[in-house]
């Protein structure tokens, strides 16, 4: 895993327009995780070098027992 | 057509029953192999024309997005457009962003909110989607009010002669024939898409062209260095045995060779335009 570094961070700019592309509804970021949440959707989307993979076959599935 | 040749493998479905003929991974694997390549003359053609005819329709564009962006050169393009302010990139790999903000993604199901956009700029970035009418819709939905959609796609009788010369070499060999070259939709069926997913003021126009290559070989690697070759679900396209795809390549050469030397090839390249009505959209 690549340390987490400014560098690292989604544009602001562009996180306030992504939204989950199967649901539609609003993401949360996970900084600790570098993670884009869709609670609707049940899936964890990557962010690799500030770039958010918003694929779902790359997509991590939620556990049952994540908050 | 020629008689005798059947289409064999049936697609298989989703539950919304839409014919999942591309594979989308697949598909974005290879171009994702291509963005370091140059990309082919005719895709940064097909760019600049987009943002001509963005430059004479939208006064500006504050934030416009580009989709299918396969590589960085594209990205640039656009970027140097001073009406393009705000530019946002979906595309098939982190090498194709080109240091603009944007986000890995695929076309079916685009990770943008609603009215997002001023402008979405599609340079063939929507030939190989399974539910264009349903993409349509989801593009209309990014775009604000007064917003602009423009986009340029292979149709009609793109590849003509390669299709017919593989499917004639198979059927002739088997007695049927998969599916090669995609299928690509006519001009007046794209127009029609337009009004049906709410853009109005539809223009569809079309620029048929005969490109010539020195054989099939040459062809097929231009495809394939644009990332346009296979990406076809298995379930609808079976590998084709050597001797079947020399009898193509005999049949191709034959029929469409170029009075200058080497072959024709049909590309059918259609542009669309699409406006969202100013004011509050249904």
């Amino acid at each position: 895993m690549t340390p987490k570094s400014a560098g690292t961070e989604v544009d602001p700019r562009l996180l306030e327009i992504l939204v989950c592309p199967v649901t539609k509804t609003d993401l949360e970021y996970d900084r600790d995780r570098n993670e884009l949440i869709s609670r609707a959707a049940g899936l964890a989307f990557p962010v690799r070098d500030g770039v958010p993979i918003m694929l779902v076959d790359e997509a991590r599935v939620l556990g049952d027992d994540e908050p | 057509m020629h008689a005798g040749v059947t289409v064999t493998g049936r697609p298989p479905t989703t539950p919304s029953e839409v014919p999942q003929l591309f594979d989308r991974r697949a598909g974005r694997r290879r171009l994702a192999r291509c963005a370091r390549w140059e990309p082919p003359d005719l895709l940064c053609e097909l760019v600049e024309a987009l943002l001509e005819r963005l430059d004479e329709l939208q006064e500006s564009s504050e934030a416009c997005l580009l989709l299918g962006a396969r590589h960085g050169s594209i990205v640039r393009l656009v970027q140097r457009r001073h009406r393009v302010n705000d530019l946002t990139v979906l595309a098939p790999d982190p090498a194709c962003l080109a240091n603009a903000p944007g986000a890995i993604g695929d076309e079916e199901f685009l990770p943008f909110a609603d009215e997002a956009f001023d402008t979405v700029l599609a340079p063939l970035a929507l030939h190989r989607v399974n539910d264009l009418p349903g993409t349509l819709v989801q593009i209309r939905r990014l775009l604000r009010p007064g917003g602009l959609f423009l986009a340029s796609l292979p149709a009609e009788e793109t590849l003509c002669e390669l299709r017919e010369a593989l499917l004639e070499a198979e059927a002739a060999a088997t007695g049927g024939a998969t599916l090669r070259v995609p299928p690509f939709a006519d001009v007046q069926t794209l127009g029609n898409l337009l009004p049906r997913a709410g853009f109005t003021m539809p223009i569809a126009d079309i620029d048929r062209r005969q490109l010539v290559f020195d054989g099939v070989g040459a062809l097929l690697r231009a495809l394939g260095r644009a990332g346009e070759r296979g990406g076809l679900q298995a379930t609808v396209s079976r590998r084709l045995s050597r001797p079947t795809f020399r009898q193509a390549c005999r049949l191709y050469e034959a029929r469409y060779r170029h009075a200058g030397g080497g072959i024709a090839a049909s590309f059918d390249l259609v542009t669309l335009t699409g406006r969202v009505p100013p004011g509050p959209t249904a």
